[in-house]
């Protein structure tokens, strides 16, 4: 008896039981419809949501730190802990001798992160930009609302405010816009360069009407930097500014305090500090107008191009609430605008950090170690991708628990029928065995019938699963656009060969599993038992 | 003369008529069956048997005589427990189960009093059935299916299943499915007994003239003795698990 006989003769015993097949197949094709929706859904969200994550500049973005540290772990005797004590505050103890030991030896990493470093990283083809981060604090200018340009007889309005390094390419500024545009590159057909405004700045400077605000456009303004370094300069005025607000009492110890400090800082010479120690004392607590008489402010004239809203600019930047942003400050100006500013007025060549934007999501991972390994501590969304993917993988874990155990059940289902159908048709195993039948050949027709089975359920679920992916793509890309707020413009569910083939492979292995044991009693069968049965 | 001498004499006429170089069909040397369950039966005592091809036997004899396993043990489908049996010259006690099922595929066609053909499948798929098992091509199988029903007359009824024929149509099925695969020997258990008179003396007629066409060795199993001697030249009487030669 050949191959396609058993075959032939398999598929007309399934036919001749049509509600018993069908019912048997109902098991097998649900349990495949679910693993392979649920494998090619996880492909086609996860696919969906890096497309999404694609596409968000915050998303590709890396926010670098140029120094990092690495934890060691101390050595034993470090964390020996002496004396009778409760094991509560023997651990507490144990914890801050481990943390004392990790700010005296952690081996600290400082990365100079200067123009050429920058350069270097711009040559990287997955890195799309880097910008460093420059953000001071300076006064910006602009005439008064009656003057169309600054005018000695109307006192301009003046405002602090913190100037930030902004690339105008980016993505984010222009989703940040609410009037005019992110400027040009270098400077505006006036000659001036382009400033851009955060929506507060402009409230506070009186445009707050829509009205207001875009007449602010193309306005002149003046960014004035004061050369000695924030920080520094902050010591003093904080001891100083509030002198007001003090009782007698506090004023007298105030008082002795400053006269202590005047009489450090007129024998500073005597002591036997370095003398970029003393430059940084003297930096700290002379009075500023002494400083600034030695290096003047630097005046920037610019015109306005745009105005900023606060917050995020697209929907999925607010999935990374917790990642570094670009663009946070209230005036932004070309980043290379601003290094050149930052390099010549405050004589500073390396920068505290840098945003760097990368091709892909997939990028990440692979630049964050680049950086790393340089020395510098990173933030970006690769541990929210990461996270959300790994959410995905567990969620498909429980759907695919749940298709095996269908696909069991269906299998002993399977097992179950076919053993009846063993017992229903014994006289007709005896009738074949009388005819010439062997045992092998009556365990092939029930094997082969379990694996049409098999083979039949997969296919017909295969194509369900196409109809349902079809009709659930709508229902799941509103589910997932509400969830991440964002279009998804990709296919959910994404059939791919290899998880069809292993529907397959699942659906023919317990199917054929199934049907062993029936086909082992339906070849054992006494054919004189068999007969009498008829 | 004594009844005893009659039987001798026809026997030997008997014994006359059959070529004497035809080689044995059938030989049994003290075959035994025993059935070991809740009770011990022995269906057959030390049984010997000569069947030379071409001679048509009746073993008759009552319920319970051992005829039917007898039968079993020809058709290969039960192995005796001590003795030795030959068919065609395959030793049959010596088969393994693949032997025996090629033996029951190519050397015997059985017709069974209960017809024992498949519900569910055609007149033609039914005396197909062996052939399947041969492993012969579709084609030629169908078409030596047919010519078999054409045979016992039933060309028109190669798409009807079981339940659609008559008890004698059923048994015409069953006597083709018997022959199609030519055995040298056809065994036959009770063919009539399940038809009433007039469709079993067609079944008789069909089978004798059937057999006196091809002469095969034929071996009818009956405790109708009068079927046993319209269909046979040679009839043995089974009583107690032996045999007894029959005068004709």
């Amino acid at each position: 008896m050949n191959m396609a006989d058993i075959i032939r003769m398999a598929v007309h015993n399934l036919r001749f039981r049509k509600a018993r097949t069908l019912l048997n197949l109902l098991g097998i094709v649900v349990g495949c419809i679910v693993l392979l929706m649920t494998a090619a859904g996880v492909r086609g969200v996860k696919e969906a949501v890096r497309i999404l994550f694609d596409s968000s500049e915050t998303a590709r973005q890396i926010g670098l730190v140029a120094s990092s540290y690495s934890v060691v772990t101390p050595p034993d005797e470090a964390m020996v802990v002496e004396g009778e004590m409760s094991p509560e505050r023997r651990e507490r103890i144990r914890q801050q001798l481990e943390w004392k030991w990790q700010r005296e030896n952690r081996p600290d990493k400082r990365w100079e992160l200067n123009d050429q470093s920058i350069t270097e990283l711009e040559k990287h083809k997955k890195i799309v930009s880097v910008v460093p981060e420059i953000s001071v604090r300076c006064r910006i200018e602009v005439p008064s609302r009656e003057s169309e340009d600054f005018d000695a007889d109307a006192p301009p309005q003046s405002i602090s405010v913190q100037a930030y390094g902004a690339d105008p390419a980016s993505g984010l500024l222009k989703g940040r816009l609410i009037a005019g545009d992110t400027g040009a590159e270098e400077y505006s057909e006036a000659g001036l360069p382009d400033v851009l405004l955060d929506e507060f700045t402009a409230y506070q400077l009186g445009y707050r009407s829509d009205e207001e605000v875009e007449s602010l456009i193309g306005r002149p303004i003046r960014l004035i930097y004061e050369s000695a370094p924030p920080k520094q300069r902050q010591v003093f005025q904080m001891l100083t500014e509030n002198w007001g607000d003090l009782s007698t009492g506090q004023l007298a110890q105030q008082a002795q305090f400053m006269s202590s400090i005047a009489t450090v800082m007129s024998e500073l010479d005597k002591t036997s500090l370095t003398e970029a120690q003393k430059d940084t004392l003297r930096s700290l607590f002379e009075p500023p107008g002494q400083q600034l008489k030695e290096t003047p402010s630097v005046t920037l004239n610019a015109r306005v191009a745009g105005v900023l809203m606060e917050g995020d600019s697209d929907g999925i930047a607010r999935l990374f609430r917790g990642h570094w942003h670009e663009g946070y400050g209230n005036v932004g100006i070309h980043s290379k605008l601003a290094n050149q500013i930052f390099q010549d007025v405050f004589d500073q060549d390396t920068f505290h950090g840098a945003m760097l934007t990368v091709n892909s999501t997939q990028d990440l991972a692979e630049i964050e170690e680049l950086l790393e390994n340089q020395g510098a501590t990173t933030y970006s969304a690769v541990r929210i991708i990461e996270a959300m993917e790994r959410s995905i993988d567990e969620s498909a874990w429980v759907v695919l628990g749940i298709a095996a155990a269908i696909l069991l059940t269906a299998g002993i289902g399977i097992s179950n029928t076919l053993l009846v159908s063993v017992l229903e048709r014994t006289p007709e195993f005896g009738i074949m065995k009388s005819v010439g039948a062997t045992d092998r050949a009556l365990l092939w027709l029930m094997v082969c019938e379990g694996a049409i089975l098999g083979f039949a359920g997969a296919l017909i679920a295969t194509l369900l699963s196409f109809v349902v992916g079809w009709a659930g793509q709508s229902f799941l890309q509103m589910y997932l656009e509400y969830r991440l707020g964002g279009e998804v413009a990709s296919t959910l569910f994404r059939f791919g060969p290899i998880p069809i083939a292993i529907v397959f492979v699942v659906s023919l292995t317990i199917c054929v599993l199934a049907s062993i044991f029936p086909a082992w009693r339906a070849a054992k069968l006494d054919p004189i038992v068999a007969m009498q049965r008829s | 003369m004594h009844d005893c001498d009659v039987r001798r004499t026809q026997h030997a006429e008997r014994r006359r008529l059959e070529p004497v170089d035809a080689p044995p069909a059938i030989v049994a040397r003290q075959l035994s069956k025993v059935y070991d369950g809740a009770h011990h039966v022995q269906a057959l005592r030390a049984l010997d048997i000569d069947v030379p091809s071409g001679q048509r036997v009746a073993v008759v004899g009552k319920s319970g005589s051992g005829k039917s396993t007898l039968l079993n043990l020809l058709a290969g489908l039960d192995r005796p427990t001590s003795g030795e049996l030959q068919v065609g010259g395959r030793p049959l006690h010596e088969l393994t189960s693949n032997e025996m099922a090629a033996y029951r595929m190519q050397t015997i066609g059985v017709i069974f009093q209960a017809f024992q053909l498949i519900p569910q499948r055609t007149a033609l798929q039914n005396v197909e059935l062996p052939l399947v098992f041969a492993g012969l091509p579709k084609n030629a199988r169908q078409q030596k299916a047919a010519e078999w029903l054409k045979r016992v007359g039933l060309s028109h009824r190669l798409d009807h299943h079981p339940y659609q024929l008559s008890g004698g149509e059923q048994q015409r099925v069953a006597i083709a499915r018997a022959l199609v695969n030519e055995p040298q020997v056809v065994l036959a258990d009770e063919p009539t007994g399940n038809l009433d008179s007039a469709t079993a003396g067609e079944i008789v007629e069909l089978i004798k003239e059937l057999c006196d066409a091809s002469g095969r060795t034929f071996l009818l199993v009956t405790h109708d003795t009068d079927v046993g001697h319209r269909l046979c030249n040679r009839m043995l009487r089974m009583s107690d698990g032996q045999l007894d030669e029959v005068a004709a």
